[in-house]
């Protein structure tokens, strides 16, 4: 090759370099080369202007001693910063840390690639990535999440009471079913998120109850075909009135289907087996319990050991058998009461 | 200041402080007496040699990158400014130095120089 193309071709290379550059800095990505000491061999504009030094100064420089960072709240020591982490040849991984400014705290998602040529000593590509915004963003999220569940909890629950308000011999029933329902969910071993929506599905069950006219709810008497068929409505009229709401949980079933039983002899559908959600199962039986235990102005409490008798004479039949066991085992140890409700909490609050 | 030149011609006539001058292809034009007794390389070993003789390798994607931005764009970040960087001699040591590095266009084309005083 002449001189001349030889220059030719280092004009070229040098083009190509120039372009790589300049497009490395319009990044807005921090970018940095280290040697396998963790010594900045170069960086890019961001860089230096994350640490908020000249780029000059950075090469040579220890990327750890100039730049210390943070995880879960700890400064982390030189063996789990990024440059220093062993990686094997053609490796790449990304992390989260944490970097702390004199004036606020940033959250950089870094990345190291390693590169290994023949002929000289291994290099590693670290790019910070700025996540602090979208952290931020994710965390204000949860939290507003968390209060709109609170909210939404919180109005189910006055729900339930409005419904209560208009049957004061039946007063505290839904909360009563929904204590013991929650119960047995736990038992079962549901999941946290599980038990709340069963527990919640229960407080509203008889929200159709209120279109009944107060008269037949507090009747004290024996009440004729015809009202009972009347009663018998409130498992429709709720699934009507909640199944247009968006809830994240199916409450509208349980409204539905709590007087459903296995063999089909509920109502209003006459559903059997499995057709019956799993949740509608566990309230109906809560609901046979509570209702047989307490009070009612047309009879006296019937008692505990009646009602246990009556769902484990119907196990099966009527009611689901893993949660008639379940329910159950909760009286038999002694662990609940429908005054007091569960005795131990068995799940992590 | 003779460590803080203001033109090639200074640079060319610097007698204490070692200095080299390099033309737009990286390649060595020039080195003065000082710079073959602190570096160890004659006159005759330096020049027609590219100058990344004298940094060390780790510096060299560095070096590439920022002096082919500059010839292409005529942007620098480390010119006219002295600079603590590595350098290296003949025997292979490095050793730190302050740089001076400026840059002159003559019949149209860059000469770029530094002067390099060990710390």
């Amino acid at each position: 090759m002449s001189q001349g193309s030889i220059e030719y071709h280092i004009r070229q290379l040098q083009t190509t370099l120039g372009k790589m550059e300049i497009a490395l800095d319009s990044i807005l990505d921090a970018i940095i080369w280290t040697d396998s000491k963790g010594k900045i061999q170069w960086c890019n504009k961001s860089f230096a202007e994350l640490i908020g030094k000249p780029a000059v100064l950075m090469l040579g420089a220890d990327l750890v001693e100039l730049m210390p960072l943070e995880r879960e709240g700890r400064q982390i020591g030189r063996d789990e910063h990024p440059s220093h982490q062993t990686m094997g040849e053609s490796e790449s991984t990304a992390s989260v840390y944490h970097y702390r400014q004199p004036d606020r705290l940033l959250a950089l998602e870094i990345s190291i690639s390693s590169v290994d040529f023949t002929g000289s000593d291994s290099s590693r590509v670290v790019v910070f990535h700025d996540v602090t915004e979208q952290q931020q963003a994710m965390n204000q999220l949860q939290e507003s999440q968390e209060e709109l569940r609170i909210s939404l909890i919180g109005t189910i629950g006055v729900i339930g009471k409005a419904v209560e308000a208009r049957d004061p011999y039946t007063s505290g029933h839904q909360q009563r079913v929904s204590r013991l329902a929650r119960a047995i969910a736990q038992e079962m071993g549901l999941d946290r998120e599980h038990v709340e929506w069963v527990r919640l599905g229960a407080a509203i069950h008889d929200i159709g109850k209120i279109h009944l006219p107060a008269e037949i709810l507090s009747k004290p008497g024996r009440i004729s075909e015809m009202e009972y068929e009347l009663i018998k409505t409130h498992a429709q009229v709720g699934y009507e009135i909640l199944k247009d709401v968006r809830f994240p949980w199916p409450i509208a079933d349980i409204a539905h289907q709590h007087h459903e039983r296995l063999n089909g002899s509920g109502y209003p559908q006459g559903l059997k087996g499995d057709d019956i959600c799993l949740e509608a199962r566990i309230v109906a039986v809560a609901d046979v319990i509570e209702a047989m235990s307490s009070h009612r102005p047309y009879r006296p409490a019937i008692g505990i050991e009646k009602a246990l008798d009556e769902i484990t004479g119907n196990r099966g039949k009527f009611y689901d058998p893993d949660v008639v066991d379940a329910c159950c085992r909760l009286f038999e140890q002694g662990r609940f009461s429908l005054e007091d409700g569960l005795l131990t909490d068995r799940m992590h609050n | 200041m003779a460590e803080q030149p203001k033109s090639i011609d200074e640079m060319l006539r610097e007698a204490e402080i070692p200095a080299i001058v390099v033309d737009e292809n990286g390649i060595v034009v020039f080195v003065n007496r000082p710079f073959e007794q602190v570096f160890g390389w004659s006159k005759d070993e330096m020049v027609g040699e590219l100058i990344v003789k004298i940094i060390p390798p780790t510096m060299h994607d560095a070096h590439n990158l920022g002096f082919s931005r500059f010839v292409t764009t005529g942007r620098a970040r480390l010119m006219n400014q002295p600079l603590r960087l590595a350098a290296v001699g003949k025997d292979g040591r490095e050793f730190e130095a302050e740089h001076f590095i400026i840059a002159e266009k003559a019949e149209g084309k860059w000469l770029i120089g530094s002067t390099i005083k060990p710390l």
